[in-house]
């Protein structure tokens, strides 16, 4: 993946859900314009041109951010928090990615201004319908503010 | 002893003359008895005795005929002196001179009480034989009855004389017939004989005045007075009969030369009998100014008896009071005026071992040792200066060295004129109540609870301050404070009835109920924790007995902190197991997602290459990861509820029955028929009672689905505070062997080939109801249906 045209940014550190959330997304034809990253702290610097991602356009940005909550260094929360304090990054939408709806850290997302969020299912078939749904609806039907 | 004692001073302020009685030895009582009595006729007698004395002769004779008293003038004409006379018998001065019948009809006429007149011949001292008219006048007590018998004798012993002699010639001029002249003189004499009876005629109105006179006397004349102001009337009216009774001697003598001359003049007849005549004539006027004077006396004899009657009053006080001094059970004597001691009673005598007679006359203090110095003699009579009496306590020593605890009671004895004459003390051994008041005071002064004796203070009808009357130790100590004795609560503790409203309440409570009440307290203004027990006594007197609790609240407190500290570690680490289980649940989940979603992948991208085995391994696989992540998100779910708080509020049972019933229904479609009777509404949390029938309900459902025409039953009942639902079903049902492992986490009585679920829908409904104070239990038959049911508090 380069700089140019990146319309979902997903931030998981656990590879075998990223796998499975691309291939949800594939099979909607949603993941061609998609970057994972596998953890907070890189994902801020590619939203921010720092670090690695140094130089990047960073007016170049996603449709959409898939965040997961629970990842080393950096947690999901703490991405959300700087995302939503950035004017460049506070208008693109992010969706959290929870294991449970018990999270005690929900009801902190959508104090700091989180868009969506989807309960990761076992069922595999189930996950594979939310991702799509959510990853459909905010590429295609939401229109994010110029 | 005290009473004759008492008499001498009574009759030493007399000035009449007092004739002594000769003492006849007798017993203590009826020697007391008789000298009053004849104390009384001796003053009775005595006023009139200058006059008496000179004209009639009296005596006093008891029941018994013994000569009590006689008068001067008795005595001459018996030639007796009084202490000859006294106690003789009145008989034997007049032996046998008269004839039977005539002493008989003596006997008789007295004994009626009646008054006897009569001459009666008497044997003088010397041998002479002397004649008094006598006058038997009974005396009557107060209550009419005859306690002793007034003789009043005239003299008529010449005329008697002169009648045997006149009798003694008749008979013998009448044998011889002789001498004419001498029967002329014998009818003269007799003649001057009937003039005589006339005369005595007289004398029986005088005789008659004197009863009169005696009869009064004995009814209203009692003593003679004592009394200073008495004594001036006597002494006054003494001068006025002084008078008469010059006159009546005067008139007296003169009858005697009268009647002597009578019998002269008998010797000269025919002369004699006109002058004679003349004579009688003047008597009988001097008789009758006799009986005016003694009229006159009876009037001033009512007014001396008013006084004498006032004395003799006075008199029995003192001699009742001498008595009970004797008798008295507590010990009492008396000092004269130099401390000798003496009186001391048989008490006395018990109490300090001392006999009276090694006592009597000896000065108190070489008697008594005093062993409480603040009572000696000197200091009693100090304060006997200031007051009238001295009452105090003191410890004197018997005779055998014993100390006595006595309450003893001193005052000054004085006379009419108010002089000192001694002093008088009545004891009390009080030795055994100041043995126990000690025993009891020691166990007062030493007990370990503080003990508090006080009186309220009330005001407007509530009790507003106490004083503390006695305190112990204990209480001072507790209270911290040494001088609370005689102190108002409000100067102890300043505005503790303001500022402690329950113990001022708790007191006025017990002051008005005359109750008790024991309550644990903090004393504001001691600091400290006691026990207060109130118990209230009369007349607003109350106790207070107060320990301290203060360890024991130490204690307490210390434990509260404990459980306190216990309680927030166990929250802690309720929480840190919630977070953990949540980290464990969370964490597992992951693995299960990646193991179903590569059995999944590896089905739909490589189903081409595995036979039906292979597939079947596959599917086993999945089902299994989905088993497990229902398990999780039920443990989830279940460890949700211990931190979930409660809401309650006011639900409509049957309305929450229906319309969890249309959700299940909607998404579980079935063929059970759902019958909901009319539910009692009840006080508790919506969310989780609607949980509750959803499981129960569901439960019901998916067990029933196996039933040939399925019924679930939804009912209520109040049983006494509680009330009792149920959802019965006729499905599976249960071995009620394994009753008790229904409701537990991940137990199931059915596997889950048979039903599907995890075990945790009845552990939920378990904790859902316990945690609102109900209860929950299942009654059921394999292959017959189950019936759940589970009670909450009745609003």
């Amino acid at each position: 993946m380069q700089n140019s045209e990146v319309e979902i940014l997903l931030i998981e550190d656990n590879i075998h859900d990223a796998e499975m959330t691309i291939r949800a997304l594939k099979k909607n034809h949603l993941a061609n314009k998609l970057i994972h990253l596998k953890d907070g702290a890189i994902a801020l610097e590619f939203l921010f041109g720092t670090g690695f991602y140094q130089g990047r356009n960073i007016n170049k940005k996603p449709k959409v951010i898939l965040l997961d909550l629970k990842m080393p260094k950096l947690d999901g929360l703490e991405v959300l928090k700087e995302i939503k304090a950035n004017s460049l990054t506070r208008t693109i939408p992010v969706v959290v990615l929870t294991s449970s709806q018990e999270h005690p850290d929900i009801e902190k997302c959508y104090s700091l201004g989180v868009n969506s969020y989807i309960v990761k299912p076992v069922e595999f078939e189930k996950f594979i319908n939310s991702v799509s749904d959510i990853g459909l609806y905010w590429l295609l039907h939401n229109q994010p503010p110029e | 002893m005290f009473y004759s004692g008492l008499r001498k001073i009574v009759l030493s302020h007399r000035s009449m003359k007092i004739h002594k009685s000769k003492v006849v030895p007798r017993n203590d009582a009826e020697n007391k008895y008789e000298d009053e009595i004849l104390r009384k006729n001796i003053e009775k007698i005595s006023g009139y005795d200058d006059v008496l004395d000179t004209s009639l002769a009296i005596a006093i004779i008891d029941l018994h005929g013994m000569i009590m008293y006689a008068n001067d003038h008795y005595c001459r004409i018996s030639r007796h002196n009084l202490e000859e006379l006294i106690g003789q018998e009145y008989c034997i001065i007049n032996p046998a001179f008269h004839a039977e019948d005539f002493i008989d009809e003596l006997k008789k006429a007295i004994s009626q009480s009646r008054i006897w007149t009569g001459p009666l011949k008497n044997l003088a001292k010397d041998g002479t034989i002397y004649w008094l008219d006598t006058t038997l006048v009974p005396d009557l007590n107060e209550q009419g009855v005859v306690f002793q018998y007034l003789a009043i004798g005239a003299d008529i012993t010449s005329r008697k004389y002169m009648q045997e002699l006149l009798i003694a010639e008749n008979n013998s001029s009448a044998a011889n017939h002789k001498d004419r002249d001498k029967v002329r003189l014998i009818h003269l004499i007799k003649d001057q004989l009937f003039q005589h009876n006339s005369e005595d005629h007289y004398s029986d109105n005088l005789k008659l005045a004197n009863k009169n006179l005696f009869f009064l006397k004995n009814e209203k004349a009692k003593i003679a007075a004592d009394l200073v102001l008495a004594k001036k009337v006597i002494v006054l009216q003494n001068q006025d009969k002084e008078k008469r009774a010059i006159e009546l001697l005067l008139a007296n003598k003169e009858l005697l030369f009268q009647n002597e001359e009578k019998v002269k003049r008998a010797n000269e007849p025919l002369v004699a009998n006109q002058e004679l005549a003349h004579h009688i004539q003047e008597k009988k006027i001097r008789a009758t100014r006799l009986l005016a004077a003694n009229t006159e006396l009876v009037i001033q004899n009512t007014d001396k008896g008013k006084l004498a009657s006032e004395l003799s009053e006075a008199l029995d006080l003192l001699i009742l009071l001498a008595s009970i001094a004797d008798n008295i059970q507590d010990p009492v004597f008396s000092l004269d005026e130099n401390l000798n001691i003496t009186r001391w009673n048989a008490a006395a005598e018990r109490l300090l071992e001392w006999k009276s007679d090694e006592v009597i006359g000896k000065k108190l203090e070489l008697i008594l040792k005093v062993a409480y110095p603040d009572a000696g003699i000197q200091q009693i009579f100090e304060c006997l200066n200031n007051q009238n009496s001295w009452q105090g306590e003191a410890i004197y020593y018997t005779k055998s060295g014993n100390p006595k605890n006595m309450l003893i009671t001193a005052s000054y004895l004085k006379d009419v004129g108010s002089r000192i004459i001694g002093s008088l003390f009545l004891l009390r051994d009080i030795t055994p109540q100041i043995k126990s008041e000690k025993l009891y005071r020691g166990l007062f002064e030493h007990m370990m609870h503080g003990f508090a004796f006080c009186k309220s203070i009330m005001k407007d009808g509530e009790m507003v301050d106490y004083t503390y009357q006695v305190v112990n130790r204990e209480y001072e100590k507790l209270i911290g404070n040494k001088k609370v004795t005689g102190k108002k609560a409000s100067e102890v503790f300043p505005g503790i009835f303001e500022n402690d409203p329950v113990l001022s309440r708790q007191l006025n409570a017990i002051v008005f109920d005359e109750g008790s009440v024991k309550f644990e307290h903090y004393f504001k203004q001691i600091n400290k924790w006691v026990s207060l027990s109130l118990y209230s006594l009369e007349e607003g007197s109350f106790v207070i007995l107060m320990d301290s609790i203060e360890e024991r609240k130490l204690a307490e407190q210390k434990m509260k902190n404990l459980n306190n500290e216990l309680e927030e570690k166990v929250i802690k680490r309720t929480e840190e197991l919630e977070a953990f289980s949540y980290s464990v649940s969370h964490d597992l989940r992951a693995p299960l997602r990646a193991i179903d979603g590569y059995a999944q992948m590896l089905r739909e991208d490589y189903s081409h290459l595995l036979d039906k085995e292979g597939k079947r391994f596959i599917e086993t696989i999945q089902l299994n990861a989905n088993n497990m992540g229902t398990l999780i998100d039920d443990l989830l779910a279940f460890s949700r509820l211990g931190r979930k708080e409660v809401n309650k509020s006011f639900i409509d049972m049957t309305d929450l029955v229906e319309a969890v019933k249309d959700e299940i229904t909607k998404s579980y479609p079935n063929k059970a028929e759902i019958k909901i009777n009319s539910l009692h509404p009840v006080t508790a949390d919506y969310t989780l009672m609607n949980q509750v029938i959803m499981n129960l309900l569901s439960n019901a459902i998916k067990y029933s689905l196996l039933a040939k025409d399925p019924v679930i039953e939804i009912s209520s009942q109040q049983k006494g505070a509680e009330l009792v639902y149920s959802v019965k079903d006729n499905g599976a049902g249960f071995d009620m062997q394994y009753v008790h492992k229904l409701y537990g986490v991940f137990q199931r009585l059915h596997s889950a080939e048979e039903f599907e679920g995890t075990g945790v829908g009845l552990a939920i409904v378990k904790r859902i109801i316990e945690k609102q104070g109900g209860k929950v239990w299942a009654e059921g038959k394999e292959g017959q249906g189950a019936v759940f049911y589970f009670s909450l508090p009745g609003s």
